[in-house]
């Protein structure tokens, strides 16, 4: 018994291995237990990855595929399928302007019912292998087709008419890629084949597109994948990164685990010497009292206490029993309360709990104890509460709000917790729901506001981001305020005040009002306002959804232009070009030189009335023929513009000098300023010159006095030329409400214009179309009684062959001006205008200048700018006829130059012996009038031989 | 001379009358119907086909056609043209084909003028009115109509709406080439009428709204609106109409006739509009009492034995197809083939013909290829029943027939 071992030695004895080897099991339990949790952790996470990856790319699939269907069942799309006459306008307008992606160049197609191919865009590029996959689902079973293959994906759409498909809308995507945005997170997610093939990358640097990917050789990844559709989805991260989180927990572990086993040692230790030395004592009281055989007198601490826990027992018994009822009572209200009530001693021994909180210990297997010392730090610290999680499997999480009261005696002595916890699970639902509706909401792609009504001033009370967008307005600017003055820019109070007022009934409104950015800019925005009631049906609010439709609205501006364009022209066309031919204008002329034959003979005064109307009745027939002749010609898409060297200082001299001579007979003078223009340019010289005299000819036409003035410049542009051109008149002038529609067919200013004026009216329309396609501008400007300005702005090229002679106008007049014909020039001398128009129009092509008699003619060539080849001389003329004019050149007085210039008689006079007349005085040869074009193009080849052999020698 | 004529043909007619009864073993004569049978225009194709079976029955119950039994054979073009001109290239591989009977449908038939003209196909047009459906260019002209002609019917809306008293009148139209037919009509006879355009409306088929059109068109202040749609799109106009501006009157071409307008928009909505439509025939007119009862007997026995003189659907079909149908027949048996321009050439002889809409002096010409024309238009109201009954202006007066 001596040799016993010590109570002290003995504990630390039994204790110290047992303590080592439960550290040591500690340390493996934890050790693994991380490992484990990490691990599943980390397969959590990859899968959320590789979830989030297959939603997103189902969603965006899914969203795809729904816009090629609402653009399905658009109803311009279906009326195309019907319209077949017109839809060309339309369709192919409708489909090239779609976007249906962020990626660019869809290809797109429009099928009909049959499945064959109507309209195509960028459709080369899709394989082959997607030609006949989708029609059976699309076409017969009405069903939109989604195809994702390596080589793409082709979503197709039915377009359907009362429960079948009157065709389909098809797109292809090339890649995966445009339908998922990059995931945010640090590992690589792919989209793999069953070959192997990667589909999509979201790390394309190190895994690349296309490219092969071996699912079995990744040591050193962690890896996750899972199917989805055909194909694999798989998540990857490198080992040491993914585990990287939980590595720095090993030292942390370690280092814990030494000193709990040094502070069990000390505690063992410890408890050992107070127990051995209080055992010691009693042992020594015990022997005491043993050797007295009388109890041994009471130790008065001992005793005191002894005594007052007596007494205090007594008393706790008979408090309890008065307690007992009101303890029910009280018993009953801690058990209904929804919150869950625990109070412990400092010990954190459960004194007291409701239903609640016992239930919530049981089900999530907390000791009082772990619950208060996983809280007690939070709470006390922050001395406000404090929210925990809870889980189970397969159960929701649970939220409590905590709340830590002190428990004290009367004595106000600490003597325990008193912990209170509210469930609030649900109001943290409802508020995270409240949440995402507000981001949905303030990042919807439509702009959203919320206008107070109940405020006289309807102040805007809340704009989510696309509005700020939209307007360029940021909230802090909009929000409070009444915004109508600053956004609608062209509403009127008037309509703003009637739809409010429709709003505020409680109608919802929808509309399209025209408004201004911040930046100054129109835009049209589609509006829908909806009327927001209050529980008391009351309207406090309305709501704007708004968005800028500015594209849409124009798209469909251009279509409605399109189509009036093609409608009227189709109407024109029907009307007018079955009747009128090419061919309709030779008969025409052969009809002019009959009535100025007619018109020589012997008449009367009635027939001589009669045949001046038919003549002037046939001038403005020929004159509209040209018109429309032209005009279906642009119309038809016919119309080429060519592109030919010339000089356009020549060319306005010229035109000028044709109109010189009708607008002097008015008294009125044409001036000429040109700048800069002894260019050689390239460009299309006939057309210039038809859009040119096309104004002129208004010009004259419809000035009776003052000057009428041709301004041209010529400006050099990066590529070319800049030609500004314009024409002023002092005419009659054209009132500001009709200046837009003189461009527009058979418009002239108005009616009783043309009763006056005569013409088609195409004239201006045919000018305005050949600038366009020329790619330049037309305009007008005017004031009524003042006159009119017309301005055209066309490009043209530099010269094809820059070595020919440019710049020198008397060097360029030997130039020729355009390319159509013949380089002889002639000089058309006669009296009468409506044979002056036959022989302009049967030598079409040639340089024709104009005398309207002999004396005229002796000046244009003694004072003209131009060198004449031949001319064509009237005999019978008022002021000098053709014998005298004849006689004169041939003696000289129009220079030495000009003596023996052929001189071709026109005669109406067929008759035997005048050719001999002719000839006698002086004229080279003879041709009698009406002739046709073949005649008097024979007689004009005949003599270009002739003057160009002769001058080759 | 004429006496000699009736005689011959009756004789053929009593030759090949007897030759019917030992000849069935011939193939039978077929007529195609390309129609919309189910999507659109449903009524309309149904009444065409009644109508043409009616004439079948009657013409082979006195012994067919060159003594060989007529048959129909229905092809659903649906409203597309492109089904359109499949189903007329299918029917014109038939042997036995003796002409093509259209549907409702203007585009449609427009858009087989080519296929029509290349294969040799007579068409009858029972329904679709475009103008230019027979003043189509192509020589010899295959295309017969015993129809509205938009360009008439033009003529009749206008008359209609000044007899009415109004000036101007907006203009809502269907954006295909049966629209632009008669946007040209009414803007060709308008002044003649004394009305004034104030706005035109193009519809779009399947549009899903109209009331910013009606917005527009009530800014322009019309007296009433002329409208020439479909009936999805006819029902889609009246709501807009009844929502944004209920009083004004609508004058219909017959289009909302020939889908499901009535029975789609409702009994009580319908009454609420103050809205004519176009029409030809009804059993009401008493124009042919003869034939009208004997075909409306025939008709209740076939396909409806509660049928009143108001209650058939779509009736001006019926009644087209019914008269296309045996003037066709008279033209083959006169013919004595079934060659195309045989046929037609005989179909442009026929004279004195009593039908069941009138009594035609002679229904074609060479030059002529309407057999109807502005006269025998009258402008109908629907009745409590969906029905559809003459309109005079007693009606307005007690109140649009309700």
């Amino acid at each position: 018994m001596i040799h016993l071992p010590s109570l002290r030695r003995k504990i630390l004895q039994a204790t110290l291995p047992q303590i080592a080897l439960l550290s040591f099991l500690a340390l493996l339990i934890i050790g693994s237990a991380i490992f484990i949790a990490a691990r599943s952790h980390l397969s959590t996470l990859h899968e959320n990855y590789a979830d989030s990856v297959t939603v997103n790319l189902e969603r965006n699939l899914d969203m795809t595929a729904r816009q090629l269907h609402n653009i399905a069942s658009n109803d311009l799309v279906i009326n195309g399928l019907i319209d077949t006459q017109y839809r060309d306008y339309y369709l192919p307008l409708f489909i090239q302007s779609l976007q249906i992606t962020q990626a660019p160049d869809v290809p797109l197609a429009l099928f009909n019912y049959a499945g064959h191919p109507l309209l195509e865009k960028n459709w080369q590029v899709v394989p082959g292998e997607f030609d006949n996959v989708w029609q059976n689902d699309v076409l017969q079973e009405l069903s939109l087709y989604t195809e994702i293959s390596e080589n793409g994906i082709l979503i197709a759409a039915p377009i359907e008419l009362a429960g079948a498909a009157e065709g389909a809308l098809v797109m292809y995507l090339k890649s995966l890629e445009w339908l998922l945005n990059a995931p945010l997170n640090p590992a690589t997610q792919l989209v793999v084949s069953e070959g192997g093939t990667i589909l999509l990358s979201s790390r394309p640097a190190l895994y690349p597109q296309g490219s092969y990917f071996d699912s079995t050789a990744q040591s050193g990844q962690f890896l996750y994948q899972k199917p989805w559709r055909d194909y694999q989805v798989i998540s990857l991260e490198p080992i040491t990164s993914a585990y990287s989180n939980v590595f720095w927990l090993i030292p942390v572990l370690i280092v814990s685990i030494a000193l709990v086993l040094i502070s069990a040692l000390y505690s063992a230790r410890l408890a050992a010497n107070m127990s051995s030395a209080s055992l010691r004592r009693l042992h020594r009281n015990l022997q005491q009292a043993a050797r007295s055989s009388e109890l041994p007198p009471r130790h008065p601490e001992k005793a005191r206490e002894l005594e007052q826990i007596h007494q205090a027992f007594t008393k706790l018994i008979q408090d309890v029993s008065l307690l007992s009822l009101s303890n029910n009572q009280f018993s009953d209200v801690i058990h209904s309360m929804q919150e869950l009530l625990l109070v412990v001693d400092n010990d954190y021994q459960l004194l007291l709990t409701n239903q609640r909180g016992e239930l919530f210990l049981q089900k999530y297997q907390l000791s009082p104890a772990q619950l208060f010392q996983s809280l007690v730090q939070d709470i006390t610290e922050s001395n406000a509460g404090y929210t925990a999680k809870y889980s189970r499997a397969n159960e929701k999480v649970l939220h409590i709000s905590w709340q830590l009261a002190p428990l004290q005696n009367k004595q106000g002595e600490f003597i325990g917790h008193v912990l209170v916890g509210e469930d609030i699970t649900e109001r943290l639902q409802l508020e995270y729901d409240i949440q995402v509706r507000n981001r949905a909401i303030e990042y919807a792609s439509v702009g959203m506001t919320i206008v107070k009504t109940s405020s006289p001033s309807y102040p805007l009370e809340y704009v989510n981001q696309a509005f700020e967008q939209m307007t360029g307005y940021r909230k802090a600017e909009l929000i409070g305020n009444n915004t109508y003055q600053m956004l609608c820019a062209q509403t009127t109070q008037q309509y703003a005040d009637k739809i409010l007022a429709k709003v505020l009934a409680g109608k919802k409104c929808e509309m399209t009002l025209q408004m201004r950015h911040k930046d100054g800019r129109l835009y049209y925005n589609r509006l829908s306002l909806t009327p927001l009631v209050d529980q008391d049906n009351v309207i406090t609010h309305y709501l704007g959804i708004q968005q800028d439709v500015t594209a849409q609205h124009e798209a469909a501006r251009h279509l409605e232009d399109a189509r009036l364009r093609a409608e009227e022209s189709t109407q024109l066309k029907s009307q007018f070009l079955a009747s009128m031919s090419h061919e309709i204008r030779t008969p025409i002329n052969g009809i002019y030189g009959m009535l100025e034959a007619l018109k020589e003979t012997r008449l009367n005064d009635k027939q001589a009335r009669y045949v001046s109307l038919a003549t002037e009745s046939t001038s403005n027939l020929l004159h509209i023929i040209n018109d429309i002749l032209d005009f279906s010609k642009i119309e038809a898409g016919k119309l080429t513009i060519e592109q030919h060297d010339f000089n356009l200082a020549v060319m306005l001299r010229k035109i000028v000098a044709h109109y010189q001579v009708e607008s002097r007979a008015k008294n009125v003078e044409i001036v000429l300023l040109e700048e800069n223009c002894h260019q050689l340019v390239c460009g299309d010289p006939v057309r210039i010159r038809q859009i040119i005299s096309n104004l002129l000819s208004n010009a004259v036409k419809f000035t009776e006095q003052g000057q009428i003035t041709v301004s041209a410049t010529l400006a050099t542009t990066a590529d070319g030329y800049q030609l500004s051109l314009a024409v002023s008149d002092t005419g009659i002038g054209i009132a500001s409400h009709k200046l837009q529609s003189v461009f527009s067919m058979f418009s002239q200013a108005d009616i009783s214009t043309t009763r006056k004026f005569g013409g088609t009216g195409l004239g201006l329309s045919i000018s305005q179309q050949l600038v366009e396609l020329m790619g330049g501008t037309i305009g007008v400007e005017s004031t009524p009684g003042e006159g009119s300005t017309f301005r055209v702005s066309i490009t043209l090229h530099g010269p094809k062959n820059p070595q020919l002679p440019d710049t020198d106008s008397t060097t360029s007049l030997t130039l020729r001006e355009d390319h159509l014909h013949s380089e002889l020039k002639i000089l058309l001398v006669e009296d009468n205008e409506i044979n002056r128009i036959v022989a302009t129009e049967l030598l079409q092509g040639y340089d024709i200048t104009i005398a309207e008699d002999g004396e005229q003619a002796i000046s244009q060539l003694t004072h003209g700018q131009s060198r004449f080849d031949l001319i064509l001389m009237d005999c019978h003329m008022p002021v000098m006829d053709g014998f005298e004019a004849t006689r004169r050149i041939r003696a000289g007085q129009a220079g030495e130059d000009y003596q023996h210039i052929p001189i071709i008689a026109m005669t109406a006079n067929a008759m035997s012996g005048d050719k001999e007349q002719c000839l006698e005085q002086g004229m080279s040869d003879y041709i009698s009038k009406p002739f046709s074009t073949q005649e008097i193009t024979d007689m004009m080849n005949k003599w270009q031989q002739k003057i160009s052999s002769t001058t080759s020698i | 001379m004429l006496l000699l004529v009736r005689l011959i043909l009756l004789s053929v007619v009593l030759v090949f009358g007897r030759g019917s009864a030992q000849a069935t073993e011939q193939p039978p004569v077929i007529i195609g119907l390309d129609a919309d049978m189910s999507a659109v225009a449903v009524e309309g194709g149904k009444a065409i086909k009644q109508g043409a079976l009616l004439a079948i029955a009657e013409i082979n119950e006195r012994g067919g056609v060159l003594g060989r039994p007529l048959q129909l054979k229905i092809m659903d073009h649906r409203g597309n043209p492109a089904r359109g001109i499949n189903n007329i290239k299918t029917l014109a591989e038939q042997p036995n084909l003796l002409a093509v009977l259209g549907g409702v449908h203007t585009p449609v038939a427009l858009a087989e003028l080519p296929t029509i003209h290349e294969h040799e196909v007579i068409y009858l047009g029972p329904w679709a009115a475009g103008t230019a459906i027979v003043d189509n260019g192509y020589t010899p002209n295959y295309v017969y109509r015993l129809s509205v002609r938009d360009e008439e019917a033009a003529k009749v809306m206008l008359k209609h709406a000044s007899q009415r008293g109004f000036k101007t009148v907006g203009l809502v139209l269907e954006r295909t080439g049966w629209g632009r037919s008669n946007l040209a009509s009414l803007q060709q006879y308008s002044q003649d009428y004394g009305i004034t355009i104030s706005h035109v409306s193009w519809v779009n088929w399947r549009q899903k709204t109209f009331i910013e059109e009606i917005q527009a068109q009530t800014s322009a202040n019309p007296d009433a609106l002329i409208t020439v749609v479909n009936a999805p799109e006819g029902v889609m106009i009246a709501k807009a109409v009844l929502q944004e501006q209920p009083n004004i009157p609508i004058i219909s071409h017959w289009g909302l006739a020939g889908g499901s307008f009535a029975s789609v928009l409702g009994s009580e909505k319908l009454q609420q509009l103050d809205l004519t439509i176009l029409q030809t025939f009804s059993f009401h007119q008493k124009r042919q009492p003869a034939v009208a009862a004997r075909v409306l007997q025939a008709y209740r026995e076939k396909f409806d034995s509660q049928a009143s003189a108001d209650s058939i659907r779509a009736v001006v079909g019926l009644a087209h197809a019914y008269d296309l149908v045996h003037l066709i027949a008279l033209a083959a048996d006169q013919a004595n083939s079934l060659s195309a321009p045989a046929v037609a050439e005989a179909l442009e002889n026929i004279s004195g013909y009593a039908g069941l809409i009138k009594h035609y002096q002679q229904p074609f010409t060479r030059e002529r290829h309407d057999a109807l024309y502005a006269d025998d238009y009258f402008m109908a109201v629907y009745n409590q029943q969906g029905g559809l009954t003459p309109f005079t202006m007693n009606t307005l007066a007690t109140g649009d027939g309700q």
